[in-house]
């Protein structure tokens, strides 16, 4: 799943693949001493975390997303306001600019205006009423798994 | 225990209950924006922070027009939002790029983020948690904090020895009876038992802790407890059982440990640990002790 999302940005080699482990839902990337812990005992998250499987989607980690934007082109920057709505999960109803020339269908990375990753959406054209840029990922899934766990316990 | 009786209690320890009002504060991580920048953020923005003189990374957060936890720069691991005390604990323990270190009780992450970010995510760093529903918070803290050198174990502290490591430094934030600033409805809550009890697992936690201390290792035992039997009497405890010396806990806030408690008298050495009382400090109740293995 990793290996297919890091496809999807031009990014295969941004990872060692054989340096990444799955524990549970989460991808991680090890350095040697943390590969020899992990040999020895059972932890639940170690080293560089890249992101979490959640059903048939890949999340990437605040790291990941910030190696990948600097790789790949097809990006739409947005103003503060539909920065926060698109955080709240809400798809992109206007961008200040378009980068990268993607066609429609293209998954581009969302960027703030100080071109900071927040997420991922579906290209549909320029944004309007009718077609809006479909929300696919943003960073807002920090705060929405601590609800779930508090709604959960 | 009646609220009047823990208010005899604490005066005849020095202290005193007043009411005091916790101001919010955070954390920068300078290690994923650089400090001035975010201060500029947070003016465009209307957050009007003013910095903790005794941290080095921490800020009071006089004003806000949102909640501070629900911002792009705090899901992008800008800052954590951290009681101004609880701040003191790593700096305490000065962990050192390239050592194995250990925070004992983890979740949900607070100082084990800043112990990464002391580090500058190198070395090892081993987190431990007891609870299940808490590790949610200490990954996702981890993650969002852009920690690196962090392996979390889903384990009781007192167990620690099964990961056959030798630790240069540990962080004992002991789980504790907590302290009225914090919970207005503590007096009601907590007895003597209650206290005894939570320093009979410290005290577990403490042997623990330093039978996996490397010689002249550090350790630092903290607490948000007012109570001197989760503290100095802790203190005292292990330096009757165990090879160590206390340092001085150098931070400029703080009054220093009791050496007397209850008509007790205590290692004088002792009052080189740092008690917060809520009315002086104007932070939650807190107790910070550095210790290093003989």
């Amino acid at each position: 799943m990793l290996g297919k999302f890091l496809k999807l940005f031009n990014a295969e080699d941004v990872v060692l693949m054989d340096d990444v482990v799955q524990i549970k839902e989460f991808y991680f990337t090890l350095t040697l001493a943390q590969k020899d812990l992990l040999s020895h005992s059972k932890p639940i998250y170690i080293g560089y975390c890249l992101g979490k499987k959640k059903g048939q989607q890949f999340c990437p980690s605040i790291c990941l997303l910030d190696f990948i934007s600097g790789r790949y082109e097809k990006q739409v920057v947005v103003d503060a306001k539909t920065e926060w709505l698109f955080v709240c999960g809400r798809d992109i109803f206007s961008v200040t600019c378009v980068k990268g020339n993607p066609s429609e269908g293209d998954l581009v990375l969302v960027m703030n205006q100080h071109q900071e990753c927040i997420g991922i959406a579906s290209y549909a054209g320029n944004p309007s009423k009718k077609t809006p840029i479909k929300h696919v990922y943003d960073i807002g899934d920090y705060l929405r798994r601590e609800r779930t766990r508090k709604l959960k316990s | 225990m009646s609220k009047h009786e823990f208010v005899k209690r604490y005066q005849h320890l020095g202290g005193d209950v007043r009411e005091v009002k916790l101001q919010d504060s955070l954390r920068v991580s300078a290690l994923a924006i650089k400090e001035e920048e975010l201060l500029k953020r947070f003016k465009e923005q209307g957050v009007l922070v003013e910095k903790i003189p005794w941290t080095r990374f921490g800020y009071w957060i006089k004003s806000s027009p949102f909640s501070m936890g629900a911002t792009t720069e705090y899901l992008r691991g800008y800052y954590y939002l951290q009681e101004a005390a609880a701040q003191l604990p790593a700096y305490v323990l000065d962990p050192r790029p390239n050592e194995t270190v250990l925070d004992l009780c983890a979740a949900p992450g607070g100082k084990t983020t800043q112990i990464a970010h002391l580090m500058f995510n190198t070395g090892s760093l081993v987190a431990l948690e007891k609870k299940e529903h808490r590790l949610v918070s200490l990954k996702t803290n981890l993650e969002r904090m852009r920690v690196r050198n962090a392996a979390v174990y889903h384990m009781d502290g007192r167990d620690v020895k099964h990961l056959g490591l030798q630790f240069d430094r540990i962080l004992l934030d002991a789980p504790c009876s907590g302290n009225y600033a914090t919970d207005p409805a503590w007096f009601e809550k907590r007895t003597v038992k209650d206290l005894e009890l939570s320093a009979r697992i410290q005290r577990d936690l403490l042997s623990a802790a330093l039978e996996v201390l490397k010689p002249n290792g550090v350790l630092v035992y903290s607490t948000c407890s007012l109570e001197p039997e989760e503290n100095e009497l802790n203190i005292q405890w292990v330096l009757d059982h165990y090879k160590v010396m206390i340092e001085p806990v150098r931070v400029n806030i703080g009054d220093p440990g009791l050496t007397k408690v209850f008509g007790r008298a205590l290692d004088l050495s002792i009052a080189q640990c740092r008690r917060f009382w809520p009315h002086k400090t104007q932070t939650g109740g807190f107790f910070i002790t550095r210790l290093r293995k003989c």
